[in-house]
């Protein structure tokens, strides 16, 4: 898996509510809900997957301190 | 081409103005290289879109280089790079099945005046169609298909608006990865059938007027030229559904060094354009916009 920092597009010394708040604005952008209809659905499916799993990396790391 | 995909200047930092003023100057420059200097004239902002859309995501380079507009000082190009060549090779072959279209639907004088210029372009045109065999083919055949709807006075929006779409789709053509293709392809086919409408909004009157075809015409029976409330609430609906999917698809390529004054075109230009033309406003903003 790539940077998950990179993944979010954030700096790896950036706060939690940062982190947080990127990765709402970030899952809203690639939503389903956005790409219905859309021949490119599949593309944003596996971007909103790359993103959940980038977020979860980065609290599991940071809640092991 | 047609000038109608560009950033909103208002909203674009002043760094990211002059970056995009580099591209803008590069692409001038590139045509020069590869087309002599008469070529300089084709220099538009839909093909510096086109330029910074395909950037390969390197780090720009820029040179100082004169510019024959305002020679007394020295003005900052993005060096010749691959993308920069791509939209000058296009930017080529779009301008002479342009000017070869305009000899057939033109009256006499103004069709010799196509027909000139046609011809001085058919060195460069040939050079860039070694260049770029497939979209010159593309163009021509699309064109041909536009041209045979046209004839047959075509009342529906969609279908001439697709023929133009699938031109400016092909120009993804040479992008090698697969996802990547599919994304630029679905961006362009959308900026293609924005380009296509609002050109034809932009020149009703003026068809009207002249007798010249415009799908606007058969579709909506517009009276002296003038569309009604209803025909552009039809008008401002497709718009809208294209400018969607030019959104959606634009959220799904990777960032590249021109990402900001690509968010603003696609976000903030696209729709300003079409609002002036909508307004009527369209050829004198573009004519303000020269002149700063």
């Amino acid at each position: 898996m790539n940077d998950p920092y990179s993944v979010l597009g954030v700096s790896p010394s950036a706060s939690d509510d940062e982190i947080k708040k990127t990765y709402h604005d970030l899952a809203r952008k690639y939503h389903p809900d956005n790409y219905h209809d859309n021949p490119l659905a599949d593309l944003a499916q596996e971007k909103m997957k790359e993103i959940n799993e980038a977020y979860d990396t980065i609290t599991k790391q940071r809640e092991r301190g | 081409m047609y000038g109608y995909v560009r950033p909103l200047k208002g909203e674009l930092k002043v760094s990211q103005y002059e970056s995009f003023q580099a591209v803008y100057c590069g692409l001038c420059h590139e045509l020069r290289r590869r087309y002599g200097p008469a070529s300089r004239f084709l220099v538009n902002y839909d093909f510096t879109f086109l330029a910074m859309l395909f950037s390969s995501g390197q780090t720009p380079v820029c040179e100082m280089l004169h510019c024959p507009v305002s020679r007394l000082r020295k003005h900052r190009c993005l060096c010749s790079c691959p993308e920069l060549g791509v939209a000058a090779d296009y930017s080529v072959i779009l301008a002479w099945w342009k000017l070869r279209d305009g000899v057939h639907d033109e009256n006499f004088f103004k069709a010799l005046a196509y027909r000139l210029s046609s011809g001085l372009l058919r060195g460069a045109y040939r050079k860039a169609q070694k260049k770029q065999p497939e979209f010159a083919e593309i163009v021509a055949r699309r064109l041909v298909e536009l041209n045979a709807l046209e004839a047959d006075r075509c009342p529906s929006i969609d279908r001439m608006a697709e023929k133009f779409a699938l031109i400016l789709q092909s120009a993804a053509g040479g992008v090698s990865d697969p996802a990547r293709r599919r994304v630029l392809d679905e961006l362009l086919y959308h900026v293609g059938r924005i380009v296509y409408i609002l050109d034809a909004i932009d020149d009703l009157a003026e068809d009207f007027k002249k007798g010249n075809y415009n799908p606007l015409v058969y579709r909506f029976s517009a009276q002296n030229g003038a569309l009604t409330d209803d025909d552009r609430d039809s008008l401002r609906l497709t718009l809208r559904h294209s400018h969607n999917s030019v959104i959606s698809a634009f959220a799904l390529l990777e960032k590249n060094p021109w990402t900001d004054i690509l968010e603003n075109t696609v976000y903030l230009g696209l729709p300003w354009v079409t609002e002036m033309v909508f307004s009527g406003r369209w050829k004198e903003q573009k004519e303000i916009l020269k002149h700063h």
